[in-house]
């Protein structure tokens, strides 16, 4: 079902949750609304839910308004970073709960629900616990549970509030690929919340980046890391240096020493070029000018991280396993050499495309002028 | 959370460790623990017990169906039957209403609950005499329409019900609060309705702290002396409820039947704690359930 969200407004007191947030869903997509907490994105969730009541604005499912209907006819499956399984029903009554609170004229008879909460048991691969209580459960098997029962009663929407939250890291993540294997096949227009950006880039079709309260980025996975709108977006998406520069006749200069990092067109003044750890290169030997001088090195797994001294400028930089030969160590002097980057301009029109640096070529300036 | 179900082994193994009191220590502890209980609790019910049974049981049981050991008893039965229900249901909207949302006055409605239990049970007493006595506000409207509440059975339950009336509140306010309210909200997700969401959900969420604030408000609202003293008139046959009664016993010296009906009021205490256990022990998978999550 398409979910269409048109200038949804939330103020709780004088602290503004939603400022007027847009955002079309379409048919069978899975979304996630990523951003740090107070970013509005569970308020959002919880408003498409109809938990709470949007001030303004309107939500439409499916080309009809849905803010006029009561949480309970939403049709909406629901679930909680906690669970909120029924503690005192087994897991069986928890799935069945949906269908069994049904009027008495739409309520499937009982052999149906019985039949029903078993094939999605089945789907959740929890069959054999119907008749346990939620606490005899782990994190990961009440989650699957909370779930089957938001399925059961057959939802156009399924809303996902921080649903891995509160597991450990490896369930997590299996139940990242079992969820995505699991809109797939069942196709429902899906939106989660989460503030982990490699869950978000990793399960969503497309990803909301959300800032408060207002949303900074939509795009695929792929787009929003690659070519992220603003500097938050930069930042937010993963590891980032923020390197503060001039920029003066086409070339993006540090602010303390003026070491050149690389070409930029189509703007002069001061700027932070944002750079990814591992877009910086380090090359054995100090050269005059773009000189570094390694701090300390540190493994993180397969990948050797160093912070460097550049000029006043303190670089977190991400080697792969390939540069390892010559090991580095504190104290070396080495040659910077910066692959890519996006420049942010200080004075610059509001919704301005940030600027892609352009990297000299081997640390030459030669390269100034070509496009990365 | 994955390791939730092997929690409570090791919970149960780790402060073995960490607290080995030395032994002395341990058993001073518990010496003073149980020698309390037994000074203090013990030795009086036993007292009672076998004061009121001092005269044989015939005198005991001759004591208790005397017709006005009979009218306390009854009215004490009545008192509580209309305090407590009364008090169940104001006791869960007013915890329902504290927990769950925010309004104007909330912190005065916390407050104001806690009255009862900060004023002396004789000013609560004096209070209805006040407003509803003979020199009392009300009192001349009331006489001129032939209503009688000071000296009579109604003021007897008002002064119940204001003493009693935090017992379920004071029980429910916590435990609503520290639960929250997500089951509801993925109950009526689910599509139940507001009364379904009630009954399905938070009242098996709440049973256990709505039955013992329960219990310990019918304990109450049988117990109560003070303020029933000073609305009740001490009309014997008509106005005395087992307290007064045992009271005007004793003043008149006649200790066996004092203490016949001490013993009844003992026995209704221990059978409300009893009751509890049972339930406890019958239940106890479902309260680990509910308690462990």
């Amino acid at each position: 079902m398409r979910i269409d969200i048109h200038a949804i407004t939330k103020r709780f007191g004088t602290y503004t949750a939603l400022d007027g947030v847009d955002l079309q869903i379409g048919e069978g997509e899975l979304v996630a609304l990523l951003g740090p907490s107070g970013s509005g994105k569970t308020t959002l969730l919880r408003i498409i839910a109809g938990l709470e009541t949007a001030d303004a604005g309107r939500i439409l499912f499916a080309g009809e308004d849905a803010l006029r209907r009561h949480p309970r006819d939403r049709q909406v499956g629901f679930v909680f970073q906690h669970y909120a399984l029924f503690r005192h029903m087994t897991v069986f009554d928890n799935v069945a709960f949906g269908l069994q609170v049904r009027p008495r004229s739409q309520r499937p008879p009982k052999a149906d629900i019985a039949r029903r909460v078993h094939e999605l048991l089945r789907l959740v691969q929890l069959d054999w616990t119907a008749d346990r209580y939620p606490s005899q459960l782990s994190g990961g098997q009440r989650q699957r549970i909370a779930l089957a029962r938001a399925l059961a009663i057959e939802p156009r929407v399924l809303l996902l509030d921080e649903p891995f939250g509160a597991l450990d890291a490896r369930v997590r993540k299996d139940l990242r690929r079992w969820l995505r294997d699991l809109h797939d096949s069942m196709g429902i227009t899906s939106v989660f919340v989460t503030h982990d950006q490699e869950e978000a880039l990793e399960l969503a079709d497309r990803v909301v980046v959300m800032n408060h309260g207002r949303i900074e980025q939509v795009g695929t996975p792929g787009a929003v890391y690659r070519e992220p709108a603003s500097a938050f977006v930069y930042d937010f998406l993963g590891d980032a240096n923020r390197i503060e520069c001039l920029i003066d006749g086409g070339q993006a200069r540090l602010a303390g020493g003026g070491t050149p990092l690389g070409g930029v067109t189509g703007h002069a003044g001061p700027a932070t070029v944002y750079v990814r750890p591992h877009d910086i290169d380090l090359l054995p030997g100090g050269g005059e000018g773009t000189a570094g001088t390694v701090r300390r090195v540190y493994e993180v797994g397969p990948l050797v991280r160093a912070e460097v001294d550049w000029n006043g400028t303190t670089l977190e930089v991400a080697l792969p396993p390939e540069r390892q030969e010559t090991p580095l160590r504190a104290g070396d002097a080495v040659r910077v050499v910066v692959h890519r980057g996006l420049v942010f301009p200080k004075e610059r029109p509001a919704g301005a495309e940030p600027l892609h640096l352009v990297p000299f070529r081997g640390g030459a300036v030669a390269g100034v002028g070509r496009r990365a | 959370m994955a390791i939730d179900a092997f929690a409570p082994d090791t919970a149960a193994a780790a402060p073995r460790v960490a607290l080995s009191e030395p032994r002395v220590v341990r058993l001073v502890l518990i010496a003073v623990a149980l020698g309390f209980l037994v000074l203090f609790l013990v030795v009086p019910l036993v007292v009672v017990f076998s004061e009121a049974l001092a005269g044989g049981v015939a005198t005991y049981l001759a004591s208790l169906t005397e017709p006005d050991a009979l009218a306390a008893i009854r009215l004490t039965l009545l008192t509580a039957a209309i305090a407590v229900p009364l008090n169940l249901v104001f006791g869960v909207a007013a915890a329902w209403c504290i927990a769950r949302f925010e309004f104007v006055g909330k912190s005065v409605l916390t407050t104001l609950i806690d009255l009862p239990f900060s004023v002396s049970p004789v000013i609560s007493g004096l209070v209805y005499v006040l407003l509803f006595g003979l020199h009392g506000w009300l009192g001349p409207w009331l006489q001129a329409h032939d209503v009688k509440i000071i000296f009579a059975v109604p003021g007897i339950v008002l002064a119940t019900i204001f003493v009693t009336f935090p017992f379920v509140a004071r029980e429910l306010i916590p435990l609503m609060q520290e639960q929250g309210s997500e089951e509801e909200e993925a109950a009526i997700v689910l599509g139940a309705s507001g009364w379904q969401t009630f009954r399905r959900v938070t009242l098996p969420k709440i049973k256990w702290g709505l039955l013992y604030g329960v219990l310990l408000c019918n304990a109450r609202a049988m117990g109560e002396f003070g303020a029933v003293s000073v609305v009740s008139g001490h009309i014997r046959g008509e106005t005395n409820t087992m307290p007064l009664h045992v009271e005007i016993l004793y003043n008149e010296y006649n200790m066996v039947a004092a203490f016949a009906v001490a013993s009844l009021l003992a026995l209704l205490a221990l059978v409300t704690l009893v009751a509890k256990a049972l339930l406890e022990w019958r239940y106890a998978d479902e309260l680990a359930a509910t308690r462990r999550h």
